[in-house]
């Protein structure tokens, strides 16, 4: 008794569960912050690259001596000089067997394809000197026709690549009839046109940045026997894989290393023309070589996201039982197909039927090539994009039902008692219980309360309009299971690799593939090992992102790091255990099945006696009275690959303010309950969740990529790209239900993603329901005053007293009509947040 | 980008056309234009543009591509590339003459393309300043019609006087609309004061002073009433500070 008493006070208390401050952050906050800028090596060059003001055209000549000529500048380097050796940048998921793919050269050799492609590359002692000599290579272009309307893309009116004859890329087809896991959905919207209910919407996705806060910035140096390259990205091991593919270098030859890595949202799940410029200059010039670029070099040549049109059919009975979906998507590609490219907005395939029970479903995705800066992940790679849809136009069945969006949403999805819950995409949804998240929700949020103040607004005619935007939302994450992706055609697995180190001190090194660049691996990676070995936190140490270390890897994306990168780690923490359960056995002349692992230490069951975990690893050190034929190491290795995805799910109710004399938008309450399974660390989950919610509610209300009619991008800065900052939310209320995952051992789901995922619909929601009884249906993204203002008078033609265009330009009839229409629409949207 | 514009020349049609097809002097008229060479119908030039901290030389060369006497009609083909590689521009223009009782009515339509930095940064206000361009053009042209050549230094110097005294008051956002249009001296001097709330351009009390030298455009004074009406209130409250700090400073 006493024995299991001391146990007792000895056993650490848990440590998954805590809301423990990230070890990593003391470092990171009091600058002492590793960026690959800070890299500074002996001799070290610096490159600056020379880039097309053009969306499209013919290089027809590059004059590069004046930029020899100059001071300090080492090498220029043009397409044509290293042709033969660039090779092209890799397209890992392509989605379709005949994927018209053009090549993509790091450094643009005869022909410029967006207005921001390198064309060649100054290397000079000094980062000043090379961007001077930058401004002296001068290049000859022959503009040509560029395609920039998406639509007109497709009709391809105008090429982005005249030599492949067209600008589609692939089109990418589910239906639930072929696949076996529901009915035909164009029979389904037949029988609702007679006598049922068919809803046809256009949905905008716009083209948005994913804006992580550092800037790209890369060092290579070729002088060691392996190349190193530090480079600021989300994936250190692919890059490693396909910097040896591509370049034709061995891999054991390249070590890739990602110190610390300042935010990416997907904008750093990409391999690079940067990289490769650097990879080979440093090559061919034999000296470390850095590239760091600017702001608007960011803004304008990292990969963009989203940019997608959007078509849905959904048919339902006049109850507003939903019977079938039908999505046909058009997806912006940019001018080549980036690494995952045309596999974003399938990632969202099998997401628009989302939480609701949809009998048939079909999606068509159609990839297209235009002249524009090229599109990849950006948070949550095609699940918001699914999210916003279906959430979206379940609002406007609602309407047509004439009943509360909140009915309507409770009518078609899968009620608790149904899961584990096979999708009409085919997929299984392990566990989830959305009534309630919802109930949970609505308490918080005072919905009906709200509703009723809309009500009396509504009735005394407010100026100030309440709008309240539901969003009841669900995702895949923890990409992914390799089966699947093999399925999909992706280039590569979904799996994760961990090792645990005992050291001899008992003190243990985790490693994981997984790398993080501001999610707090470090810390919740430290809680699960601390509970898994009995040992105290701080006494594990989690190293990451560099391939010498941590040598394998698919890294962080997808909200995968915790549900497939710490599953790895557990099962390779068990291992240790099984291990030192011999030795522990051997030590203390007992039978293994007489040990009992608990709080770090093996006990002989019904004895005091026992040893910690620390004690064996220091015998296991020392290996002078190991059992025969056992190896003198704890040390253990695990690969983990997940057998399905992770499904969290959550309710988000948002409330806003219109005035409908400006059209301005102000949140007045946003509330959000995530269902993530279990939670390993509630203060890092709720810094994903408010970073995830602001970035969602940021395409709502203000972001957007604008590109002008000459197909330059004219919001190039932060002036212009509205990124928010804390002064332009509000606080969110935000709380959690748990339905632990089944799929993996501590039951956690993903939340990386969940909180950009959910918020956008829920917002844009609240707007539209804000001004309905205007006779609105939609607002385009971002909700600026302008577009607001524009939806609120589509009849009355701006009104009995038409604002005079001199006196607030972005009211202009033109600017405000087309809504690509360049930096007077971004102008609009400043406006709209200087409200 | 397409602009159009209307002016009305106080001198017959003849006079005006014959005017117009010396193309030095109407040239010359365009703010920070300079041409340096004329063969035919072909011109070669330069235009020195600053768009705040960013500063453009266009090198590029012209055609009239039509001259119709009789419909009293001309179009130019204009294109340049910065010699920094900032971007190039090009403008398709024409410009038709209509008698208007003695005097001339001057339509002109300019099929604008920018590319590079200025596009990246100024597009939003690129009308408001062709607008404002126009003015000075006419301004010039006038004199050139009445009284030949001008010095193109001149139309700048206008443009270049220091601050007066009211420039605070001046500058709300009516204000600053009107001068866009008309009192030179307050737009530019107001323009470069809401610089440092508003727009890359770094603060200059009195930056015109040296454009007199340069014979420079600073889009970034031309553009800053129209940015400070954009940006509305906190720009203009910088912008009254700095000019009533200016007019302190001046005093003693």
């Amino acid at each position: 008794m006493t024995v299991t008493e001391d146990r007792a006070e000895t056993a650490p208390k848990a440590e998954v569960g805590q809301a423990r401050r990230r070890k990593e952050d003391q470092r990171l906050i009091t600058g002492r912050t590793k960026w690959t800028d800070n890299i500074q090596l002996p001799g070290m060059l610096h490159l600056a690259m020379v880039r097309s003001p053009f969306a499209h055209a013919r290089i027809t000549n590059i004059d590069v001596e004046a930029a020899k000529a100059s001071p300090n500048v080492v090498s220029v380097l043009t397409g044509a000089d290293v042709a033969d050796e660039q090779g092209g940048l890799p397209n890992a998921w392509p989605i379709t067997p005949d994927q018209v793919t053009p090549n993509h050269p790091s450094i643009a050799v005869d022909r410029v394809t967006f207005a921001g492609e390198i064309v060649a590359v100054v290397v000079a002692r000094s980062a000043a000197a090379a961007r001077d000599a930058v401004e002296l290579v001068d290049v000859d272009y022959e503009e040509l026709p560029a395609a920039l309307d998406l639509k007109e893309a497709a009709e391809d009116k105008v090429l982005a690549h005249p030599d492949l004859g067209t600008n589609k890329s692939a089109l990418w087809v589910f239906d639930s009839e072929t696949a076996g896991s529901g009915s035909g959905v164009d029979a389904a919207i037949e029988a609702a046109r007679d006598g049922g209910i068919v809803i046809e919407r256009e949905y905008r996705q716009q083209r948005l940045i994913p804006a992580f806060m550092e800037p790209r910035s890369c060092v290579v140096d070729p002088t060691g026997d392996q190349i190193v390259v530090w480079t600021a990205t989300q994936i250190p091991h692919i890059l490693r894989f396909l910097m040896a593919a591509v370049l034709g270098y061995p891999e054991s030859k390249i070590r890739v290393i990602a110190p610390d890595v300042g935010g990416g949202f997907g904008g750093k799940l990409q391999t690079t023309p940067e990289e490769w410029i650097t990879f080979m200059a440093a090559r061919r010039l034999g000296k470390p070589c850095k590239y760091t670029e600017s702001r608007s070099e960011s803004l304008i040549a990292a990969h963009h996201g989203r940019d997608q049109w959007q078509k849905l059919t959904l048919s339902a009975e006049k109850d507003g039982t939903v019977t079938g979906l039908k999505v046909e998507l058009l997806a912006d590609l940019g001018s080549y197909v980036a690494l995952m490219g045309g596999g974003v907005p399938v990632l969202g395939a099998f997401m628009y039927n989302s939480i609701y029970k949809f009998p048939a479903y079909q999606f068509n995705c159609q990839t297209v090539l235009t002249n524009k800066t090229w599109t990849d992940a950006y948070r949550g790679a095609g699940r918001p994009e699914a999210t916003f849809a279906i959430e979206r136009i379940m609002d406007e069945l609602a309407a047509e039902v004439g009943v509360d969006p909140m009915a309507i949403r409770e009518q078609n999805w899968i009620t608790h008692e149904e899961f584990p819950f096979t999708s009409v995409a085919g997929l299984e949804y392990d566990s989830g219980n959305y009534e309630a998240a919802t109930e949970k929700a609505k308490k918080m949020f005072g919905y009906d309360a709200l509703r009723a103040e809309q009500e009396q607004r509504r009735a005394s005619e407010d100026p100030v309009q309440l709008g309240i935007g539901i969003s009841t939302f669900t995702e895949m994450c923890g990409l992914a299971p390799s089966r699947i992706l093999g399925a999909l055609d992706y280039g590569a697995g979904g799996w994760e690799h961990a090792s645990v180190r005992m050291l001899p001190t008992g003190k243990v090194e985790v490693l994981t593939g997984s790398s993080a660049h501001g999610q707090g691996h470090e810390t919740a990676w430290s809680q699960i090992v601390a509970d898994r070995l009995g040992v105290p936190f701080e006494d594990v140490e989690v190293l990451h992102g560099d391939t010498q270390i941590a040598h394998k890897g698919m890294d962080t994306y997808g909200s995968r790091s915790l549900v497939v990168g710490g599953e790895a780690v557990i099962k390779a923490a068990d291992k240790v255990i099984e291990k030192a359960k011999v030795i522990a056995a051997h030590l203390l002349e007992a039978s293994v099945d007489d040990l009992e692992f608990s709080g770090g230490r093996f006990g002989v069951k019904g004895t005091d006696q026992g040893l910690a975990m620390a004690e064996i690893a220091l015998a296991t050190f020392a290996a002078h009275n190991l059992p025969d034929g056992v190896e003198a190491s704890l040390d253990s290795d695990a690969t983990f690959d997940p057998v399905s995805f992770s499904y969290p799910h959550g309710t988000h109710l948002c409330a806003v303010e219109i005035d409908t004399e400006t059209g301005a938008v102000a949140m007045r309450k946003y509330v959000a309950v995530d269902d993530i399974g279990t939670i390993v660390n509630p203060l890092i989950v709720e810094g994903q969740v408010h970073g995830g919610l602001v970035q969602g509610i940021a395409q709502a209300l203000w972001e957007e990529a604008v590109h002008d009619d000459a197909g330059t991008l004219v919001s190039a800065s932060f002036v212009d790209y509205l990124v928010p900052t804390a002064a332009d939310t509000i606080s969110f209320d935000t709380a959690h239900t748990t339905s632990p995952s089944t799929t993996n051992t501590l039951g956690t789901k993903g939340v990386g993603e969940a909180g950009c995922i959910a918020s956008t619909p829920a917002v844009v929601n609240a707007v539209v329901d804000a001004i309905r009884h205007f006779g609105v249906n939609d607002v385009q993204m971002p909700c600026t005053p302008a577009r607001v203002y524009k939806a609120i008078h589509q009849q009355d033609q701006g009104g009995e007293t038409p604002t005079p265009g001199g006196a607030a330009p972005h009211f202009d009839e033109a600017d405000v009509a087309d809504r690509s229409a360049g930096a007077t629409d971004g102008a609009a949207a400043q406006a709209g947040d200087h409200q | 980008m397409e602009l159009t514009h209307t002016f009305t020349v106080p001198a017959s049609i003849e006079t005006t056309w014959s005017a117009f097809n010396d193309i030095e002097s109407v040239a010359g008229c365009f703010p920070g234009a300079v041409v340096t060479g004329v063969d035919g119908d072909d011109f070669t030039g330069t235009c020195k543009v600053k768009l705040g901290p960013v500063a453009m030389v266009y090198n590029g060369t012209g055609t009239f591509v039509e001259k119709n006497e009789e419909a009293k009609r001309f179009v130019v083909n204009a294109k340049g590339k910065d010699k920094r590689g900032n971007g190039t521009a090009g403008a398709l223009v024409t410009a038709t003459m209509t008698d208007v009782g003695g005097a001339t009515e001057v339509n002109v339509l300019t099929e604008l393309t920018i590319t590079g930095k200025p596009a990246q940064f100024g597009r939003g206000v690129i009308e408001d300043i062709s607008n404002k361009l126009l003015g000075q053009f006419v301004a010039c042209l006038e004199k050139t019609v009445n009284d030949g050549p001008p010095e193109a230094a001149e139309v700048l110097t206008d443009a270049a006087a220091p601050v007066p005294d009211d420039g605070a008051g001046a500058a709300g956002p009516a204000a600053a609309d009107e001068t866009a249009t008309s009192s030179d001296p307050v737009a530019s001097s107001a323009a470069s004061g809401s610089a440092a709330p508003a727009a890359p351009t770094p603060i200059r009390p009195v930056p015109n002073r040296q454009h007199t030298a340069d014979d420079s455009l600073d889009l970034g004074a031309t553009v800053l009433p129209i940015l400070a009406r954009t940006y509305g209130a906190q720009a203009l409250a910088g912008l009254g500070l700095l000019a009533l700090l200016i007019w302190w400073i001046r005093r003693d």
